[in-house]
């Protein structure tokens, strides 16, 4: 279960609090569909959470072929975990 | 999908909006709250099917630490991909040791140039014949304050049988190189 923004402004407009969310969260996926450019598919990824990070890979940790992922963040962390 | 800032046509109620949240943000972070659950790495495992998984826990990824640097390597030359991390809190280094099974093959390349840049900075190597595609690109520096190793690794999964591969070389010359052995490291010059 992801956590975040439980104490964030309750009620304030989704659009920004999507905005908020979408940052906090980290993680975009863009996939090439040349020659139609981009597509976001961070969702359907299932890779949106890496949170505030810095640096981030693909690696194939198993050998399997496929590049699995690895990030890691910092960013402000303090004992309460559920807050933003 | 929404946009990490308000947009360039943002009403004047949108950009109060957007600047008195991250005001609300500030002052939350000061009362002591984390910015995202008190972040902890992520890795996401990709098994060719469906969505990525994510195995932060059970990996023994998910530190609390404040990573910043990401490097990878096989760091004690047993087929598989070690992680070096720096973090901006202690401990400053840790080494991540990959200890997953070894059931699935691999291939170790290490290209030395001739003709352009020695390490083959910016070659691209691509298995024939093999699926998934497999291909990489040989970078210096693609993570922040971070430099993986200049070696290739690449896994071939449960597939053992002789293949080759094509090395497109910084100049662009480009090279075929067949009946090479999984689980191996070549040295290519």
């Amino acid at each position: 279960m992801w956590r975040y923004q439980r104490k964030f402004r309750e009620g304030a407009d989704e659009n920004v609090l999507g905005s908020i969310r979408r940052m906090a969260r980290g993680n975009s996926l863009f996939e090439n569909r040349r020659p139609n450019g981009f597509a976001d598919v961070s969702v359907e990824s299932g890779l949106t959470m890496g949170r505030w990070a810095w640096a981030s890979k693909f690696v194939d940790f198993n050998n399997d072929g496929w590049e699995d992922v690895a990030i890691v963040n910092c960013f402000v962390s303090n004992q309460a975990e559920d807050d933003l | 999908m929404a946009s990490q800032t308000v947009g360039a046509d943002a009403s004047s109620k949108d950009l109060s909006d957007y600047r008195l949240s991250w005001m609300t943000v500030n002052a939350l972070l000061r009362r002591g709250n984390s910015w995202s659950g008190n972040e902890r790495h992520c890795s996401y495992l990709n098994t060719g099917q469906g969505p990525m998984i994510n195995v932060s826990s059970i990996s023994g990824l998910d530190f609390k630490e404040g990573g910043s640097g990401l490097a990878v390597t096989d760091w004690d030359h047993d087929g598989d991909v070690d992680l070096w991390v720096t973090n901006r809190t202690a401990p400053a280094v840790r080494v991540l040791r990959n200890q997953a099974a070894r059931s699935q093959h691999f291939l170790s390349l290490q290209l030395i140039d001739t003709r352009s840049n020695r390490d083959a900075i910016g070659a691209r190597v691509t298995l024939l014949g093999r699926s998934p595609i497999s291909m990489q690109t040989l970078r210096a520096g693609d993570a922040f304050i971070s430099q993986s190793s200049k070696t290739l690794h690449f896994g071939l999964g449960s597939n053992a049988t002789l293949f080759g591969v094509e090395i497109r070389w910084p100049d662009g010359t480009r090279e075929t190189i067949e009946d090479l052995n999984a689980d191996c490291h070549y040295q290519i010059t």
